[in-house]
């Protein structure tokens, strides 16, 4: 599996953004909440490129090096968006290979909280909920 | 046949008397109204409650199950509208602490539930969740992907954004006070819609 993963360092097309919990997704509208986007305090948001990736491989990197890395039970859920829809709300991606080939950081958000949320709930419209 | 009314002097302490007040102008009726709706719409839920579970008492256990369907009926007394969205925050808090960047504090807490006091009866309970910073945030999740998120610190700082179709948003932040700001409130109605 590990082999299906490969280092481009170019801007994946598709990105995932891995969700621990169910708070932060609706179960009712199968949507992802803001939350699942939002950032840390002065860091941007983790996710990885999945271009070329089956649902394994998609959910290999979870259990594999995301839970692994954050020393956190499985993910519980996945949100999947293009990278255009993450530059449309005026943020941009940057591969950020350092902890894995395929990891990138979405970057650019505003200072203010209530920005946040409101692109937040733009990649939540644009993202695609999975559930395990 | 008009219904028979009688007149029930009730005692409030200052600032809930002032939140009828300001709730009841909103809704540019008066207070007696205002709170008649509160208590009918209270009746109306114990009624269907009682249906629900008369219905569920009546029916047979399933094969093999020991004694009836039902048996302890008070344990099973669903919460109220208020004690959910409690229990909820306790539980976003809890979960915090173990998966959050930043753990929700106690004054956050406080806060998030003194906005979820404030919410009028009428608008749908939020999902609540915790935000990587530590702040706690409400979701009201509507249909045709209508969404409004509120997240409060703890000051009682409330940022809000709305997205209610493809070119209509909004975003700001209000104070928390006595009162629910109108703002929130509109928005919920708004997503909800």
């Amino acid at each position: 599996m590990q082999n299906a993963i490969s280092a481009s360092g170019e801007h994946p097309t598709k990105l995932v953004r891995f969700i621990f919990s169910r708070r932060q997704y609706g179960v009712q509208k199968l949507r992802p909440k803001p939350s699942a986007f939002l950032p840390p305090p002065n860091l941007p948001t983790s996710a990885f490129g999945i271009d070329g990736l089956d649902e394994e491989g998609i959910w290999w990197i979870a259990d594999n090096v995301v839970a692994k890395q954050s020393q956190r039970d499985p993910p519980r859920a996945r949100a999947d968006i293009l990278s255009a829809a993450v530059v449309e709300a005026q943020l941009t991606v940057i591969p950020d290979p350092t902890a894995h080939p395929r990891h990138v950081n979405i970057c650019g958000w505003p200072v203010e909280k209530e920005k946040q949320l409101a692109i937040a709930q733009d990649l939540c419209a644009a993202a695609e909920l999975h559930i395990r | 046949m008009k219904a028979k009314l009688r007149n029930i002097t009730i005692t409030l302490d200052e600032n809930l008397a002032r939140w009828a007040r300001v709730e009841a102008a909103r809704r540019d009726t008066s207070v007696s109204r205002f709170l008649a709706g509160i208590l009918r719409e209270q009746m109306g839920e114990k009624n269907q409650y009682a249906d629900t579970v008369g219905a569920a008492l009546a029916r047979e256990s399933f094969p093999n199950a020991d004694g009836p369907y039902l048996t302890r009926v008070a344990a099973h007394e669903r919460p109220s509208r208020m004690e959910r969205l409690v229990s909820e925050i306790d539980d976003a808090v809890r979960e915090s602490t173990a998966t959050g960047t930043v753990p929700v504090d106690a004054d956050t807490k406080r806060m998030a539930i003194k906005l979820a006091t404030l919410l009028p009866a009428s608008v749908p309970i939020p999902e609540v969740a915790f935000d990587p910073d530590g702040e706690i945030s409400f979701d009201w999740l509507g249909p045709a992907n209508k969404i409004f998120s509120v997240s409060i610190d703890r000051s009682g700082r409330l940022a809000y954004a709305g997205r209610f179709g493809e070119k209509k948003k909004n975003n700001g932040v209000e104070q928390l006070s006595d009162t629910c700001p109108p703002e929130i409130i509109q928005g919920i109605e708004r997503a909800a819609s």
